[in-house]
């Protein structure tokens, strides 16, 4: 009887407890969807083309491609590492995807596959030569990579863009469903199943638990060597994918594609509230952190203000944004005891 | 309440919360010059905090700090620096790239006088040496060493120093001897008494019931928050304190039981670990606790490293129940059954930013996976974990808190409890009670009880003599990397462990 | 918690929608009659980068238009040229805003295709041509032409059999590329032997290395032609430094090229007129706006420089500043 009573209790201190903290943590953890959703009143007020459907469709489909990279980012910022390579991987990918449809013409088909193997290829490569090298970080290893697939992609056609690409290609850019579109879709297609990966499935939670403590995990038995190599394997893909709504955008694809798009994609990340620590990070904080970039850059046009000072900006907001994270940090280390 | 005129501090109804979280609920403590003033307490009973108070590092919420006589506030570190309180904390504050006298005066590295930022080495040196001298060392031989490459011991003496030479009227240590070897605690407690003659006061953090006899003038007992008494460590018993800090009468210390001894369930074979001169053998039956005792570097958690997988081996072999097993690796000692209890659960057993139900499956994810779609299946993670934190009474909530948030003992539960879930049959323990109160160390023991009761194997390094000697059914020593004594417990002593520790 | 994020979420995106489907709706009606009752006709221009004193001529000519034909013009650019999709997604803000008529310099011509395909209103393309539907004309200087007039130019100064060096922009640079083909055609039909041509990718610091390297093994060379000034400067700072005395003609007309002419260090430079260009966009589009035809090319023309008029040029850039 008293068993039950004191039960009881438990629970009510449980609820109450959890509904005194909301508030605080609510401004913590939603802070950046706030902030979001500010920017998105501040444009709407400054220019009366903003909050347009025409708009706000174009604001995601400008977004399309630095989600994809930014998602693979996410991964190897979870496990504690980075992909400078991810410009790069885009430029290449989307350059072997051109020669195969346009030059050599094949089926296009044959070109998605292409680019996503080219960059699931080159990403793999990344996660080898981090793990099999011992390379003391990924920030080393990507960085040498980067500049070899920039390189490589100049080669193939000697600096010359590649335009004409096949139109299942051009879909990937440039279909609409309705006023929605296609690339946007898929953006999100691709968010959801890296939720579902990051939160339910075994690998996603070794993920966390590499970049959380790469030493415990691997003495819980996790192969850590495997974990890094399918991160960076899927950053490659995902830059893959980006290349070919690019190139479809834009129908050519060209060398000098995503160069320093990796700047973007680690801002969108860490905006999101990921840590550079390590294991720390969510798939709808990047997809928050990816709008806010967005957005950023869509009002800032829709102002007329020059690109240099739209630079100094997005700079002063990243800064902004990694200063709230500190300040979380410090309080969550403050509140250890 | 009067003021007694010898008082160098004196605290008064100091309280203390987090949000919701009541840690302080009325603080009344006093220290007089030159005394060892012990605080003792559970893991979570509120010494941390109250230290973090004392130096300056929290504010309080309400109560009084009295020194010499005059309130003060203390409202950041640099108060309780220039009052005269100097921290030499358990992980230590050395920068290990400077020298001695370096890290002496870091932060205030004096100027020669009519030269701009040309640093008085000269004068930091003397100074150095002068207090390191007071310490009973020779500071002419320590000052410009690289506090990097001195021992544990040695460290800690230099942080002691640079209170010494911040003029510090009470220093407080937290768990100074937990990383220590023999020879380096005594070496403090010298200096513990040179520090009395000097009339500095000491309040001393410490698990170690015999310390405090040996050190002790006062003890201080704190219990969920609350001051329960102040004894004079001379006239009083351990088993006093004991009784006041957990509320209960503790009947054992050690509660060991006897187990029915069975067959041979675990057997190392020729292990050569690496850097090691001759391979290492022993066996472990059904029904025992065997215990691994030895000096800090003697090797022992290189072995349970490299028979885990964890580190490389250039030879050996491994059997469970007659049959041989290969390791590679931690998944392969996982998946036939062992399972490594690290001896730093922070930096090895946890991820302090993850929920407790994280912790707790990481290593046994591969049984929550849902057939069908291939996920993970979160309802019976919870479960399970919520089962796993029942079953050893881990003091939270939830098991979504995390990791980060709870006591040292509460933390080593967690951790023992990610390897019952993975369904290990030989448990292999590297200081599983370091850095926990009495309280939670008992609940250890009775855990590995259990453990034997049900037919597992139970091997247990330990740093702590009687831990050793209260809990193990035979004891194994290790030096250099060799075992050099099997030694039954009913023949087991103090001496003959060290004997075969030191290789004397 | 999860619970609450996510309901807050759909709660904002819908909102949001709404709140657009009535903006959008708003927007629309007053698109077609233009009843905002102004005066001012809006032009929009998408250019390279503003970032380089060619491309603030074009700017410059093009303010210098609106100012007189009473047109408020918008001019936009990329940080730089490399920057092809910051481009795209300038074009579509400013079609957007619903701008009168649109100038485009196109980064790569084929980028901005899908973006302007067919779009309702009057446009063209300045400096780099772009083959989409709805354009009306092309305003550029001939990169051919200029190519054949500055081996002209130094041409007189030369005899059959003499031999001349190339410097070229980056490969795959169409106006470059015509650059050096006007240059070459005209060089090699005159009898002066080109021995070498190698690319600096429009660089100053590159174009020096090159000429160095050239000059290693063909220091009796009479004349340079290079594909931009920044390169031509870049190649006589060798042969300076070589203590040889090889005649340099570069392309595009800045400041520090005119500057160098006057003191004695190029030969000469072809310019073409981005400030025309500029002024051309606008008075063009107004015209088109206004319902009036235009040519479907218009050649901007180009300024030959050389120190007979060097200093008059300089004056005329500096007054455009």
């Amino acid at each position: 009887m008293s068993q039950v009573l004191e039960q009881k209790t438990v629970e009510e201190t449980k609820v109450f407890k959890q509904s005194q903290l909301s508030l605080k943590k609510y401004l913590s953890k939603f802070g950046t969807l706030l902030a979001l959703f500010l920017l998105f009143v501040f444009f709407s007020l400054s220019s009366e083309k903003f909050l347009t459907v025409d708009n706000l469709m174009n604001i995601v489909n400008q977004a399309s491609i630095n989600a994809l990279l930014s998602l693979g980012m996410l991964l190897a910022i979870l496990t504690a590492g980075i992909d400078l390579s991810v410009g790069s991987m885009l430029a290449l990918s989307s350059m072997l995807m051109a020669v195969v449809t346009v030059n050599i013409g094949m089926h296009p088909i044959l070109g998605i596959i292409t680019s996503l193997g080219v960059g699931g290829l080159f990403g793999l490569v990344n996660g080898l030569l981090l793990t099999k090298l011992h390379l003391p970080h990924p920030f080393i290893s990507t960085m040498g990579t980067q500049f070899i697939g920039r390189g490589l992609a100049l080669i193939v056609t000697g600096a010359a863009p590649i335009a004409g690409l096949p139109l299942l290609i051009q879909f990937f850019g440039t279909a609409e469903i309705g006023p929605i579109p296609f690339s946007f879709l898929l953006v999100l297609v691709v968010y959801i199943f890296m939720h579902i990966f990051l939160s339910n499935t075994k690998t996603g939670r070794h993920i966390y638990a590499v970049g959380g403590n790469k030493e415990a995990a691997r003495l819980s038995g996790i192969n850590v060597d495997r974990v890094l190599i399918t991160v960076y394997t899927i950053s490659g893909l995902m830059a893959g994918l980006a290349g070919i709504i690019m190139s479809g955008r834009v129908n050519s694809a060209f060398p000098l594609a995503g160069l320093q798009y990796e700047t973007d994609a680690i801002a969108a990340v860490i905006i999101g509230g990921a840590s550079f620590f390590g294991g720390v990070g969510t798939v709808w904080g990047t997809a928050i952190g990816v709008m806010i970039i967005a957005v950023l850059r869509n009002g800032l046009n829709l102002l007329n203000m020059s690109a240099d000072l739209q630079m100094a900006v997005i700079g002063a907001v990243i800064i902004g944004a990694v200063y709230v994270d500190v300040l979380r940090q410090r309080k969550r280390k403050k509140n250890k005891n | 309440m009067t003021v007694n005129s010898a008082d160098l501090l004196e605290i008064r109804g100091i309280k203390k919360s987090f949000d919701t979280n009541v840690v302080l609920k009325g603080i009344d403590l006093s220290v007089k010059t030159g005394e060892v003033h012990v605080l003792l307490g559970e893991n979570g009973a509120g010494k941390s905090t109250l230290i973090k108070i004392l130096t300056g590092v929290y504010p309080k919420d309400d109560g009084e700090i009295i020194w010499n006589g005059n309130p003060v506030e203390l409202n950041n570190p640099q108060d309780a620096i220039h009052l005269g309180i100097s921290t030499i904390y358990q992980e230590l504050n050395n920068i290990q790239q400077l020298k001695v006298y370096e890290n002496i005066f870091l932060g205030r590295e004096v100027n020669k006088r009519r030269i701009l930022s040309y640093i008085n080495k000269k004068f930091m040196r003397n100074e150095a040496v002068r207090c390191l001298n007071e310490l009973g060392q020779n500071g002419n031989e320590l000052v410009n060493m690289e506090v990097g490459k001195l021992g544990m011991g040695q460290q800690q003496l230099v942080e002691i120093a640079k209170a010494i030479a911040l003029d510090a009227k009470l220093i407080i240590m937290d768990e100074p001897t937990s990383s220590l070897s023999g020879k380096e605690v005594e070496q403090l407690y010298k200096v513990i008494d040179l520090l009395k003659q000097r009339n500095v006061a000491i309040i001393f953090i410490t698990h170690k019931l015999e310390e405090i006899k040996r050190i002790g003038d006062r003890v201080t007992i704190l219990r969920d928050g609350y001051m329960i008494k102040t004894l004079p460590v001379k006239t009083t018993e351990p088993d006093d304190w004991i009784e006041l800090m957990v509320g209960r009468s503790l009947s054992e210390k050690y509660p060991k039981q006897k187990f029915k001894y069975g067959n041979e369930g675990f057997r190392v074979e020729n292990i050569m670990v690496e850097g090691a001169t001759e391979p290492v053998s022993f066996s472990i039956h059904y029904g025992e606790i065997v215990g691994i005792a030895g000096l800090v570097g003697a090797g022992r958690t290189e072995l349970v490293r490299a028979i885990f997988g964890a580190d490389p081996k250039s030879k050996g072999k491994i059997y469970i129940d007659g049959k041989e097993i290969t390791i590679k690796s931690p998944k392969d000692a996982i998946n036939a059954g062992i399972a490594l209890i690290t001896e730093d659960r922070k930096n090895e057993g946890l991820l302090l930013d993850q929920p407790l139900d994280f912790n707790i499956t990481m290593a046994s994810l591969r049984n929550y996976i849902n057939k069908k779609f291939r996920l993970l299946n979160s309802k019976i993670i919870k479960k399970d974990a919520e089962n796993y934190i029942n079953e050893l009474q881990v003091k939270t909530d939830s098991v979504d808190l995390h990791a980060r948030f709870l006591s040292g003992g509460n933390q080593q539960k967690v951790v023992i409890a990610k390897w019952l879930c993975t369904n290990a049959k030989v448990f292999m323990f590297d200081e599983p009670t370091r850095g926990i109160d009495v309280g939670a160390k008992v609940e250890v023991y009775r855990l590995m009880n259990e453990l034997v009761e049900a037919g597992n194997i139970v091997l247990m390094i330990s740093s702590e003599l009687p831990e050793i000697l209260g809990m193990c059914d035979r004891v194994l020593v290790m030096n250099e990397g060799k075992i050099t004594a099997n030694i039954p417990i009913e023949e087991a002593t103090q001496e003959n462990i060290m004997k075969a520790a030191t290789g004397v | 918690m999860r619970k609450k994020f996510k309901l807050l979420c759909v709660i904002l995106a819908t909102s949001l929608m709404f709140l657009s489907a009535c903006n959008n709706n708003g927007t629309e009606t007053t698109n077609g009659s233009k009843s905002k009752n102004k005066s001012e006709v809006d032009i929009s221009i998408v250019l390279k980068t503003l970032s380089s004193p060619y491309w603030k001529y074009v700017e410059a000519g093009a303010k210098d238009a609106g100012k007189k034909l009473g047109v408020h013009v918008t001019v936009v650019g990329p940080p730089s040229e490399s920057e092809v999709m910051q481009q795209v997604n300038m074009i579509e803000d400013q079609l957007s805003q619903s701008p009168d008529g649109l100038a485009i310099a196109p980064i790569q011509a084929d980028t901005v295709v899908s973006t302007l395909n067919g779009k309702d209103l009057p446009m063209l393309t300045i400096d780099t041509d772009s083959d989409f539907k709805g354009k009306l004309t092309y305003i550029g200087s001939d990169n051919h032409s200029a190519g054949k007039t500055a081996a002209e130019l130094l041409i007189k100064k030369l005899n059959k059999g003499d031999k001349v060096a190339m410097i070229n922009g980056a490969l795959g640079n169409p106006a470059m590329d015509e650059r050096a083909k006007g240059a070459k055609e005209t060089f090699e039909k005159s009898g002066i032997e080109v021995v070498a041509e190698q690319p600096a990718d429009s660089d100053k610091a590159k174009a020096m290395s090159v000429m160095e390297n050239i000059l290693q093994s063909h220091s009796d060379i009479k004349a340079v032609y290079a594909g931009n000034d920044d390169m031509a400067i870049g190649a006589l700072r060798a042969i300076k430094a070589a203590g040889l005395d090889i005649m340099v003609v570069g392309t595009d007309g800045t400041e520090e090229a005119v500057k160098s002419i006057i003191e004695g260090g190029l030969y000469g430079t072809i310019a073409q007129k981005p400030f025309d260009m500029g002024y051309l966009a606008v008075e063009n589009l107004l015209n088109a706006i206004n319902g009036e035809e235009i040519e479907p090319r218009i050649d901007s023309g180009l300024d030959i420089v050389t120190s007979e008029n060097a200093e008059e040029f300089l004056e005329f850039l500096k007054s455009m500043e």
